[in-house]
């Protein structure tokens, strides 16, 4: 993807997760849906995310107010157009949904009591809602209960066409797999026949297919559970939000600072702090140095490229430094499917995959994340240490090569044009380079990048990240390596189809049972591998100075930046 | 003195909506998808056409353009990408921080640029002179990001990470908050007075070498009461005219220093805009600053005329 800013704003909200983060780290004993009153970071047991150092337990009343740092504005408070890393910040503190992650990717109930019944069929969930749980306006005061017509008119809300200013991008298109969504997508029917209050306490979704992504898709931000007085003007609604979570919005000052305070009866676990602050507008190094100085507890930019070394490396920031390995994977992209292209040959594609140095990438990048070596990352449901079909080998590289008969050819490597971007490519030439591969690189703007690897046969090559929607292993095969995907247009950017693969992806989302699905993602992964239309190059990690002051951990791996769960001394 | 303001009016708002128009046609040209840059990799296609249509970038180049014009006539700059506010109402937030930045480095340019010019003039060659000489080269080619980041970490940050003392913030601003003004100001501000101090001193030197200056000083005037009383009221014009046509490069150290500062102004958007790929934001950043130009320009020949009684606005000698 783009350089640190502008990945940061096209990068998901990382919203989502589960799927049984039993099945998937299958020792963590998780989800124990458990009885009312349970709390998402009581519910469940952490998996192996976010590598926060050792810090003190927070206190037990914690009445400070937590700051964090951005470079850029809060684009949207309303939760079913929020979809950037600022705005997700803000709408974390806000609002709830149904199911929520607890410290790791597994999934715990939310504004539900419990996990949802599901129906033999697998298509409908019926959720049972807490009671007595309140919406909060901006000065503080409960506006009253919500109810189940609150989550229906939600949901709705989300798949509506006539949203002000406009929809979102990407919301709507999760929500489709509702049953009569698209209805009210196209704008013949007000609301979706498959979602339903069956009684003030009980909501009902049904979905056209059985498909397991749907507790992933109603714990996204877009799954938010806002008054069913919202309304279309979603800029009106965003001026005076209300919802259901731990704190109020105090004060929003465009491009300078909302304020956020603690709501006093939340239902669920308190803030750590008595309220927050997303500060606006200071450029990561002035963040950096407020953090390292203390006039800012957490950054929410990365450390400037130029001051990483010296920042971690700097003994009396030991223990301030904090880390998460993003769900996201950066890869290259093969082009699988052009004619008359030395690329599609699948023994030229597993030669680069044994010719890419991955070890040399990871220094470029301050020997942050580590290598990539499959498909899914760790923290994905369906990571899987051992799969590492291709490691360096350059005599195998070669020996390949051969066997397809290949002395060598021309090709062009297209990324966007930020400095680690740029390195990882010329590192990725000067390899291809020993295996008689001459590589031309193009460095393209972001969004410009974005039209032409989506042009079919455009980028023999590309270089670039992707970044989860949601904790679930489809997501990682679904958008961006399915038939469906390789369309002009679409994000299957190697253009790699194989019919037997998507037959094989669609029974996984229907799958009930979560360890048997996993399996069965865990084989897909090694089925594409073998056809070697990407060579995964490198993990993401973000890493973050915070001020002394401040204990817990804020880098989640699904929320992004959670301050709920950050305490700071007085 | 009518007909002139007049013609200057219209002479004003022809310059801005040539800058207008041509802003809008290199934003056109740029190779950008602004849609694109707004939905995302994990957006479908149809979501990004969506969006094209609904920013209207969908229609040919002179519609798009013609509504804009239209919309600037009825002081409607479009809405930003990014922040879904009107154009018009980011900039009104953002004046007055850019406004006070820009008055503090004026006054400490002025303040230390003219009498440093001064008394380089009265004795020119001498110590003080020489001395500004060299300082003045030296700060007049200093870019303003590394004057400003040098003054930000020696007097921001290693006090307060060394000493404990927060003697001034790292960055921010806070309306008339003089520890957050005073860094950017001074940034902005010695560069400009490297440059006033040299420009009070030729203008001041000529008028010294003057007839009433040689005679004041032949009827017994000290060499301060010449050059104060007499010569300092006729070399400020050149002086004053300077400041106005100079504006345009100093709301270019505006925005260096807003971006150094995080100060949230006018320049700090113009960055945000270009990074973030707001065109409406970008063009509305741009039209501000042609205005500002435009009006301070007029207003300092306005000053002028009446500071020096032998100018005359209009053309003709009246």
């Amino acid at each position: 993807m783009g350089g640190p800013s502008r990945r940061r704003l096209v990068l998901a909200w990382l919203a989502a997760g589960s799927i049984g983060v039993s099945a998937c780290g299958g020792t963590t004993a998780s989800v124990a849906p458990a009885a009312s009153g349970s709390t998402p970071s009581a519910a469940a047991a952490t998996s192996d995310t976010s590598v926060a150092p050792s810090s003190d337990p927070p206190p037990a009343t914690a009445g400070g107010i937590v700051s964090i740092g951005f470079e850029s504005d809060i684009q949207y408070f309303d939760p079913a157009l929020s979809y950037d890393t600022v705005s997700g910040a803000a709408t974390r503190l806000l609002y709830d949904q149904l199911v929520m992650y607890d410290e790791g990717t597994g999934l715990v109930p939310g504004l539900a009591e419990a996990m949802p019944t599901v129906s033999a069929d697998g298509k409908t969930y019926t959720f049972k809602l807490r009671s007595g749980v309140d919406f909060y306006q901006p000065d503080g005061t409960v506006l009253r209960e919500m109810t189940a017509d609150d989550v229906v008119a939600s949901l709705n809300r989300i798949l509506d066409p006539d949203l002000k200013p406009n929809p979102s991008p990407v919301g709507p298109a999760f929500f489709s797999i509702i049953a009569g969504a698209d209805a009210v997508l196209d704008g013949s029917a007000p609301t979706a026949s498959g979602i339903r209050a069956i009684d003030p306490l009980t909501v009902e979704i049904e979905l056209a297919a059985p498909d397991k992504r749907i507790l992933n898709i109603l714990a996204m931000g877009f799954g938010s559970v806002v008054p069913k007085e919202a309304g279309q003007d979603a800029t009106a609604f965003g001026a005076t939000p209300i919802g259901t979570g731990p704190y109020h919005l105090v004060e929003y000052k465009p491009g300078e600072i909302a304020t956020f305070a603690r709501n006093a009866e939340y239902w669920g676990t308190a803030p750590m702090n008595a309220g927050a602050e997303i500060r606006i507008g200071l450029d990561a190094t002035t963040q950096l140095q407020q953090a390292i100085v203390g006039q800012l507890d957490l950054m929410g930019d990365f450390i400037p490229a130029g001051e990483y070394n010296a920042t971690v490396e700097d003994p009396d920031l030991s223990g301030r430094i904090h880390r998460r390995t993003d769900v996201a994977v950066f890869y290259l992209s093969l082009d699988t499917s052009a004619p008359d292209s030395p690329l599609s040959d699948v023994k030229v594609r597993q030669a680069i995959n044994h010719a890419v140095d991955k070890a040399n990438l990871v220094k470029l990048q301050n020997g942050r994340g580590g290598p990539a070596t499959c498909i899914f990352p760790p923290n994905m449901p369906g990571y899987d240490p051992t799969c590492d079909p291709y490691p360096y080998d350059l005599a195998r590289a070669q020996a390949l090569m051969q066997e397809a008969g290949q002395a060598g050819f021309e090709t062009e490597l297209y990324t966007d044009p930020s400095d680690l971007s740029k390195s990882m490519a010329e590192a990725i030439q000067v390899d291809l380079a020993k295996i008689g591969i001459t590589v031309k690189i193009v460095l393209q703007e972001f969004d410009v990048l974005l039209g032409t690897i989506a042009t079919p046969h455009q980028a023999p090559m590309v270089y670039i990240g992707w970044f989860q929607d949601f904790p679930d292993p489809s997501d990682f095969i679904d958008p961006i390596l399915s038939c469906a995907a390789a369309v002009e247009g679409g994000a299957n950017i190697s253009w790699w189809c194989d019919p037997a693969i998507d037959a094989l992806a669609a029974k996984a989302l229907a799958e009930p049972d979560d360890a048997t699905r996993i399996a069965m993602y865990q084989d897909i992964q090694k089925q594409i591998m073998a056809a070697a239309p990407w060579v995964p190059t490198t993990l993401s990690e973000t890493v973050e100075v915070v001020s002394a002051r401040v204990s817990g951990s804020y880098l989640h791996p699904v929320y992004s930046f959670d301050l709920r769960t950050i305490a700071v001394a007085e | 003195m009518i007909t002139y303001l007049v013609r200057r009016v219209l002479w004003g708002v022809t310059v801005l909506l040539a800058v207008g128009l041509f802003t809008f046609v290199l934003a056109y040209i740029a190779p950008t998808d602004p849609a694109k840059a707004i939905a995302g990799r994990n957006a479908s296609a149809e979501a990004v056409e969506n969006i094209r249509v609904a920013l209207g970038l969908d229609q040919p180049l002179l519609e798009q353009m013609a509504r804009y014009l239209w919309g600037v006539l009825h002081l409607d700059l479009g809405t930003s990408y990014q922040l879904n506010r009107p154009v018009v109402d980011i900039l009104l937030d953002r004046v007055p921080a850019t406004a006070q930045l820009v008055v503090a480095g004026v006054l400490i340019a002025l303040a230390i640029g003219v009498p440093l010019g001064m008394r380089s003039a009265t004795r020119p060659g001498g110590p003080t002179d020489r001395a500004a000489i060299v300082g003045t080269s030296i700060l007049v080619a200093a870019p303003a990001f590394l004057v400003g980041s040098v003054l930000l970490y020696l007097f921001a940050y290693q006090p307060a990470r060394y000493l404990g003392i927060e003697l001034f913030p790292i960055g921010g601003y806070e309306p008339m908050d003089l520890r957050y003004l005073f860094l950017p100001a001074l940034t902005l501000g010695v560069g400009l007075a490297a440059y006033y101090a040299r420009l009070t001193r030729t203008a001041l030197l000529d008028e010294l070498h003057q007839d009433y200056a040689r005679t004041a000083k032949a009827k017994g005037a000290s060499d301060g009461r010449v050059a104060w009383r007499h010569a300092f009221r006729n070399a400020l014009a050149p002086v004053l005219t300077q400041v106005g046509l100079d504006l345009g490069v100093l709301l270019g150290g505006v925005v260096i220093v807003e971006a150094v500062f995080s100060w949230r102004g006018i320049g700090k958007l113009a960055i945000d805009a270009v990074t973030q790929e707001d065109l409406p934001l970008l063009l509305g950043t741009v039209l501000f600053a042609t205005m500002c130009i435009v009006v301070i320009n007029l207003i300092v020949d306005i000053l002028v005329a009446a500071l020096d009684p032998r100018v005359t606005l209009g053309g003709s000698a009246s």
